[in-house]
């Protein structure tokens, strides 16, 4: 498949794909996503209404 | 184009190298804030001013911004900021080889408008600062300014951008302290006219109360949600996506409301969400030439960092892989300047419509994305798949298209519109429970999953006779 591939490409995507597979988010992360994601708004949205 | 020295890696299209991609957390928040602060929060502060209070319209905002933050981060984050990719690359996984050209068409169309919006807005306020300063004669209406304040603009940015993402974060380096100066700005008026700010009703306010105040919670969801370019353009630029998550989150999301905040006050207090005109009353003409000043560096900073992000987007283009840098970001601004010089009044007159279709294309693209990889692959994604060029790659699909992502799309396109119509505001169904953006989403994401195991059956079949 790589033959199609430029060969600066080819070499990035050899790169990339031998790296260990890690993971995107860990559980922080996660938390700050929920927090600031779903708690605050839903929060927000209950404050608002109440006003 | 050779990107054997690394030095031309942020003008490409193809993946970035762990080293190459150099931003930390305050490179990546301070570049992203400079992007999503610009005078558009005003216009959507002004539009949710239309339906609710001040409190009641920040509560919302913030928690629609929010919201969206998280959809679009979701959707195209964990694929760009793992491989150095754009937004437009994350879609080949779902959308296909040849079908990934769909959101493509979406983020130049969605880029085009929105800078178009921006340079016009500072065309106006430049014509302003002028005006107020003395030197701008009588006999030149502002009409005959505003194209070539436009053409001034984008020709900054051209060269701004020759430096390519290096260039983003250098001005957007200075540009950032326009934050504060909102904040500022922000302040006085509410400061000098907090009782009348804290009794105004908004003018267009429906008798359902439910509906204004999920309509304000979806602007702020469509709004963010046509980050999703500049999400992806950025967020290569970090070493993962764990090192985004506070900056995109923070960074992007929380400005756009708080800046917002100066538009929804100013359209309920003085009628007019452009804080050049209110500054001038609250302050006088100096408050006017500083609100004037920030204006302009709002939208050049935004500017500049749209104008990158489609630029990069283009890039997928087999055609344009190896075009001249210069040449492609100027293929890319030719749009904005045509718009800027020819039509200026009746784009910017268009705005809300231009906000509201922008939800009816991202909303289902962030679901079919974030289906995709969280439920379908279970975060595995083929790089070398992404760039193949062949018909037996993992994301060829049929002839290129993947019939799931599209039927999917039209289908939450259906959804979108279904429940909220963008021209008219008129809503049905539960859009008052639910607002459009996230039923668009969702239906969208379910569509795709269950269209991705019908069409996965039927291949299986037919390969077995």
């Amino acid at each position: 498949m790589s033959d199609s591939l430029p060969p600066e490409l080819a070499r990035r995507i050899d790169a990339l794909e031998a790296q260990p597979a890690a993971q995107d988010f860990d559980r922080v992360s996660w938390v700050w996503l929920a927090l600031l994601g779903l708690v605050l708004p839903i929060a927000l949205l209950i404050l608002g209404w109440s006003l | 184009m050779s990107l054997a020295d690394g030095g031309l890696a942020d003008k490409s299209a193809w993946p970035l190298l762990p080293a190459e991609r150099t931003w930390g957390p305050w490179r990546l928040a301070i570049a992203l804030a400079t992007a999503a602060a610009a005078t558009w929060c005003y216009l959507i502060g002004e539009y949710v001013g239309y339906y609710l209070n001040f409190f009641q319209g920040a509560a919302a905002l913030s928690a629609g911004c929010m919201i969206g933050m998280l959809i679009v981060f979701l959707a195209a984050g964990p694929i760009c900021a793992r491989y150095g990719i754009d937004s437009v690359a994350s879609t080949k996984p779902q959308f296909g080889t040849s079908g990934w050209i769909i959101p493509a068409l979406m983020q130049l169309i969605s880029i085009i408008g929105w800078n178009s919006l921006l340079l016009i807005f500072f065309a106006k306020s430049a014509t302003q600062l002028l005006s107020v300063l003395g030197l701008l004669s009588p006999a030149i209406s502002a009409r005959q300014i505003v194209p070539g304040a436009t053409l001034l603009a984008c020709t900054f940015i051209y060269f701004s951008l020759l430096w390519g993402a290096s260039g983003v974060a250098t001005i957007s380096k200075i540009l950032v302290a326009h934050v504060l100066i909102g904040l500022w700005m922000l302040y006085l008026l509410v400061s000098h006219r907090w009782p009348e700010l804290s009794a105004a009703r908004p003018a267009l306010a429906r008798p359902d109360r439910l509906w204004n105040y999920t309509t304000g919670v979806e602007l702020g969801i469509t709004s963010t949600l046509s980050w999703w370019p500049y999400v992806g353009a950025m967020i290569r630029m970090a070493p993962n996506a764990r090192a985004a998550v506070l900056p995109v989150m923070l960074g992007m999301g929380a400005p756009v409301p708080l800046l917002s905040l100066i538009g929804l006050a100013g359209v309920l207090v003085l009628k007019t969400s452009d804080p050049a005109q209110w500054l001038r009353t609250v302050g006088g003409t100096p408050y006017a030439i500083v609100a004037l000043l920030f204006v302009g560096a709002a939208n050049f900073g935004t500017a500049i960092a749209g104008i990158y992000s489609s630029a990069i987007g283009l890039r997928n283009f087999a055609a344009l892989e190896r075009t001249p840098w210069w040449l492609l970001l100027l293929a890319t601004m030719a749009p904005v300047a045509v718009i800027g010089m020819l039509i200026p009044e009746l784009f910017f007159a268009k705005f809300g419509t231009f906000l509201a279709f922008l939800g009816v294309g991202f909303a289902p693209l962030c679901g079919i994305q974030i289906a995709d990889y969280f439920v379908l692959r279970h975060r595995r994604v083929s790089l070398r798949g992404i760039y193949a060029r062949d018909r037996a790659g993992p994301y060829a699909y049929l002839h290129g298209f993947n019939p799931a992502a599209v039927v999917a799309l039209a289908l939450g396109c259906a959804v979108y519109i279904g429940l909220l119509n963008p021209l008219t505001f008129a809503s049905s169904g539960p859009y008052r429970f639910l607002t459009a953006s996230l039923p668009a989403a969702l239906c969208a994401g379910v569509a795709y999953v269950v269209g991705s195991r019908v069409y996965g059956r039927h291949l299986r079949v037919a390969a077995t006779g």
